[in-house]
């Protein structure tokens, strides 16, 4: 008896396959333009300045666009220049990374609770709270440190409210070297940029997840724990993230709440680079290194959410 | 202190006796480095062009400054606080760094009448006491005078030291354009000193 045989289907995709995939492509097309023109170019410029020269009579920078023509002097100058006997910037690289990391942490500790609590405690009043969340937006950065400025003089109303209105003799200069006043300057420059991505987060919680773990027997504190912060995981690097990375390059907090070599930090290297004639290609080295260690993270984070992308499907 | 590398790194040099304030000896911007360190770990200034509002706004008890700074420092006074308050000293016997800016014509300019005619408009004694005014820098009338100023009230008597005499270009010290090795000899020390150390 014959055996009816089902052909094999052909490993051609099908036209219909083929003009799905030339769609995405299209779609993608605006991102990765913009992706080109907007990070790839100005970052092969930033690069070409750095391993580029130097015009010996008007100092100014002269990019080098071959690769293969590049000069590493100036690269060579900044590594050479972090640490051992003339190690100038690794001070400031170090105390960018702490003070970095004590922003970060101090905005995680605010901003959480506050994102937790108008995405799913807040009730009728989301939409009243989520407005006030972005009424630091509509103020511009700048504004918000002069403001701080005037608050912090000698004068200023923090020393009065400490001097208990002239109780005490309270004469904190707050405004010299003082690397409290840079750190929570840059919390509070920053924390608005962390509560929205967390809020988003937050919000997007599967709920029949959490009810579910209150109903198998965990109580408040290990439901939160155990459930609701490996959910939060990847909202809290996202939200760390996108604070963090602006912080490693912030300059002006430090300028405006101190303007002492004291709590200088990368940040301030690179703007001092860029206005010293000759060293343009120093503050791009600076960038670099941003760039890279600013890399790292960011790779985890990727890796994170693709793990995590795997198992779910 | 002032956030420029040259005015303060001078005045670094003048303090310690050193005269030379273009100078390109490696032993003497070595000690200005040091010198610089120490006075951050003893005074912890801050380092700023803006001097000429935080002074009178009262964030700074005491500021390196140009004598414009100071002249326009009486227009950022707290309203009720008259510029008695300010004090500006410079060396009586005129030993300090002066400088001045200047207009130039370019030899291939396309007007130069019309730069010649303006020059002559900005020298004019009465359009050089508005400029003064406006910008704080002193211009070369010599019939601007500590007397003649103090006067027509335009600066009170505690700041009768602002006004630069013409003999300071004599006796005085200029920072003075460096060469390249020089200059970044001077920004390197410069650079230490702004990256903060340990």
């Amino acid at each position: 008896m014959a055996v009816p045989v089902i052909a094999a289907p052909s490993q051609k995709a099908s036209p219909r396959r083929e003009r799905a995939s030339g769609i995405w492509a299209a779609l993608a097309a605006p991102g990765i333009v913009w992706l080109l023109l907007c990070f790839v170019f100005p970052l092969y410029v930033v690069l070409c300045i750095v391993f580029g020269q130097v015009d010996p009579i008007f100092r100014t920078p002269i990019p080098v666009w071959n690769p293969l023509q590049w000069n590493p002097s100036q690269f060579n100058y900044v590594l050479t220049h972090i640490v051992g006997a003339d190690g100038i910037f690794g001070p400031a690289l170090v105390r960018t990374a702490v003070f970095v990391f004590a922003a970060s942490s101090l905005c995680l500790l605010i901003a959480f609770p506050v994102a937790y609590y108008v995405a799913r405690l807040s009730g009728r009043r989301k939409g009243l709270l989520l407005a006030l969340l972005i009424a630091p937006f509509w103020i511009s950065y700048m504004m918000r440190m002069f403001a701080w400025v005037n608050l912090l003089q000698n004068d200023g109303i923090v020393n009065k409210v400490l001097s208990f209105g002239g109780l005490f003799n309270v004469n904190i200069d707050w405004l010299t070297g003082q690397p409290v006043v840079v750190i929570l300057g840059l919390v509070y420059g920053y924390v608005p940029y962390m509560i929205l991505p967390l809020y988003a987060g937050l919000d997007r919680l599967s709920q029949p997840m959490l009810e579910a773990s209150r109903d198998l027997g965990a109580d408040r504190f290990s439901s939160f724990w155990r459930v609701t912060l490996p959910l939060c995981r990847p909202t809290i690097l996202a939200a760390v993230l996108l604070t963090c990375l602006p912080m490693l390059g912030d300059y002006f907090t430090s300028d405006m709440l101190s303007a002492s070599p004291k709590t200088a930090m990368v940040g301030n290297l690179i703007n001092d680079s860029v206005h010293a004639p000759g060293r343009t290609g120093q503050a791009g080295a600076f960038v670099m290194l941003v760039f890279l260690v600013a890399l790292l993270p960011m790779l985890y984070y990727i890796r994170a959410t693709s793990r995590r992308d795997e198992v779910a499907s | 202190m002032l956030d420029d590398f040259h005015t303060t790194m001078a005045m670094v040099l003048l303090r310690q006796g050193i005269t030379d304030i273009n100078t390109s000896s490696e032993a003497d911007l070595k000690m200005v480095g040091e010198q610089l360190s120490a006075m951050v770990k003893a005074t912890s200034p801050k380092v700023t062009i803006t001097a000429y509002n935080d002074l009178p706004a009262g964030q700074l008890g005491i500021a390196q400054m140009w004598s414009g700074d100071i002249i326009n420092a009486q227009n950022y006074l707290p309203e009720g606080t008259g510029p008695d308050i300010l004090r500006y000293w410079f060396p009586s016997d005129g030993k300090g760094m002066v400088d001045n800016d200047m207009f130039v014509t370019l030899k291939g300019g396309k007007n130069p009448v019309l730069a010649h005619l303006f020059i002559n408009h900005i020298l004019d004694p009465d359009v050089a006491m508005q400029n003064f005014s406006a910008i704080g820098y002193q211009p070369p009338q010599n019939s601007i005078t500590a007397d003649s100023l103090v006067n027509a009230q335009f600066i009170p008597e505690n700041l009768r030291t602002v006004i630069v005499k013409p003999e300071y270009f004599d006796t005085g010290y200029r920072t003075l354009e460096l060469d390249a090795a020089n200059d970044a000899a001077w920004h390197n020390v410069w650079q230490t000193f702004k990256a903060g150390g340990s």
